[in-house]
């Protein structure tokens, strides 16, 4: 790693720390609800701004990292994420607090995250998403805790069998994965109490 | 991509804590319970509490989830049993306003983050409001079985059978549910969640919020949540439905008939008055020009 290839973190931590955990609060109280979010200046290729902000205020030494193998590869990245949270980055899906997905062609499988257990649901894998936005994809309608009135969603692109395990959460739960969607300036969330469907 | 500055720095902090009092990597940690929280509604989030400098039973857990909660643009309020003035509450404000600076207000509308003991406020919260509960008790089935293990098994099986047993007891003993603080709720259909200490007069206020709640425990190390717009249905019978508490007087000072009323003591005589908990809305009805049997037009 050289000096010219690692990118600059956030020039205020704390305050941006706040503010990107309160737009991914926001957006986990209100499902499906879009809200701006402002990461790092810079970051390494294929990772996405709003994403790198994510992962700058909630991951730490302490939160196992999964990075998709779609871009676990790309220069810099790993790097990067390392440097700036201390995550210790695992191999096996099942081990990670946060499992930041690409958006390759492989399907996603939710077999592989940890859903947390009957005592301890919340020991559950969070899925990082990156999406290039909320509007232009298969239009789903959301309900559950957070949402007033049935709420249209089409976050794309998506990988194969993403609404599968949202689908999936409702047979779980209380156990399930939570998921953030990232897209190029803000973010969304599907917390696993969310349902598909009026 | 070319280098925009993309963050808003903020305005120079002028004491000698870290924002809000909490190191990064504790509020990280209790942000990561309370987006869990929020996911899992009100399923009680373990998290590793820290000394606060003020003693348990101060709201230590409430403080912690607001100091991971706030942020430099945030207006405060901070409630003690519906009231600003308590030296609980002015002690939690003036807390938070050495360690962030952050504007404060008694006025419910004007919130942005309300900390709350014990109340919550009969202003109607809107959806750009977070309320925060100081709680000392989280577990509502610890007075039925005090082994964590064993509550947390009966969570797991949805198992609250004991809980309505113990309902059931009061209806034999009083011949209605004699239960009026903490009274339990169920929240979403999932988890039995106690309200906190509120009067049980709160429990519906809870339900279908506009606002985010929030649920600190301290010394229990717990969090908990109700996203807004979501059930919470207090425990009851068919045939002993929940009731909230009602009283033949209103409110002396502002005649508020819909509020919870506190019965104080006016003079050596012993004369006795009503009063609304809520002294920023008994206010504002003054203020509207609305006046109670012992009130002066404001
Ligand atoms: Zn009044």
């Amino acid at each position: 790693m050289s000096a010219n290839t690692l990118h600059a973190g956030f020039v205020d931590p704390v305050s941006a720390s706040q503010a990107g955990f309160r737009a991914v609060l926001d957006a986990m109280a209100h499902p499906g609800r879009v809200y701006p979010l402002k990461g790092p200046a810079e970051v390494p290729s294929g990772l996405g701004r709003v994403t790198a902000g994510v992962l700058l205020t909630l991951a730490d030494y302490s939160t196992p990292l999964w990075i998709d193998p779609a871009i676990a590869g790309q220069e810099g990245i790993q790097t990067y994420l390392r440097f700036h949270t201390g995550a210790p980055m695992v191999d096996v899906p099942k081990y990670s607090e946060f499992a930041l997905i690409g958006k390759g062609e492989a399907p996603l499988n939710g077999d592989r995250f940890s859903i947390g257990t009957p005592d301890y649901p919340d020991r559950a894998t969070t899925l990082i998403l990156q999406v290039d936005g909320f509007e232009r994809g298969d239009a789903v309608v959301l309900t559950g805790p957070g949402i007033e009135t049935p709420h249209r969603f089409a976050p794309a692109p998506l990988p194969a069998g993403f609404w599968d395990v949202v689908r999936n959460n409702a047979a779980l739960f209380p156990l399930g994965l939570d998921i953030i969607l990232c897209g190029p300036d803000s973010v969304a969330a599907l917390p696993r109490s969310t349902r598909i469907g009026g | 991509m070319t280098a925009v500055q993309s963050e808003t720095p903020r305005a120079e902090a002028d004491s000698g804590y870290n924002f809000a009092y909490l190191d990064e990597q504790t509020k990280r940690m209790i942000r990561r319970a309370i987006l869990k929280a929020v996911a899992i509604p009100g399923y009680q989030v373990p998290f590793a509490s820290r000394e606060m400098p003020m003693p348990y039973g101060w709201g230590t857990g409430g403080v912690q989830v607001t100091a991971a909660v706030i942020g430099s643009d945030d207006v405060l309020k901070v409630i003690d049993q519906g009231s600003d003035d308590t030296t609980n509450a002015v002690s939690i404000r003036s807390f938070f306003v050495r360690t962030t600076g952050v504007e404060t207000t008694e006025k419910t509308r004007d919130a942005t983050l309300i900390q709350t003991r014990h109340r919550v406020p009969e202003t109607p919260l809107s959806e750009d409001q977070i309320l925060v509960y100081q709680v000392p008790i989280p577990e509502p089935l610890r007075f039925l079985e005090p082994r964590e293990t064993e509550t947390r098994r009966m969570h797991a099986l949805e198992d609250y059978g004991l809980m309505h047993v113990k309902l059931y007891e009061d209806i034999a003993h009083h011949g209605h549910i004699a239960t009026t603080y903490a009274y339990p709720v169920k929240v979403a259909g999932r988890y039995v969640m106690d309200p906190s200490p509120t009067p049980k007069f709160d429990n519906p206020k809870m339900n279908h919020s506009p606002a985010l709640q929030l649920f600190g425990a301290g010394r229990e190390k717990r969090i908990y949540a109700i996203p807004p717009h979501t059930e919470v249905v207090s425990l009851d019978f068919e045939d002993h439905p929940f009731e909230v508490q009602q009283w033949d007087n209103a409110c002396a000072l502002c005649g508020a008939t819909d509020s919870f009323l506190d019965e104080v003591i006016m003079d050596d005589a012993g004369k006795r008055m009503f009063v609304c908990s809520d002294s920023d809305y008994c206010e504002e009805r003054r203020a509207a020009g609305h006046v109670g049997e012992e009130g002066v037009p404001l």
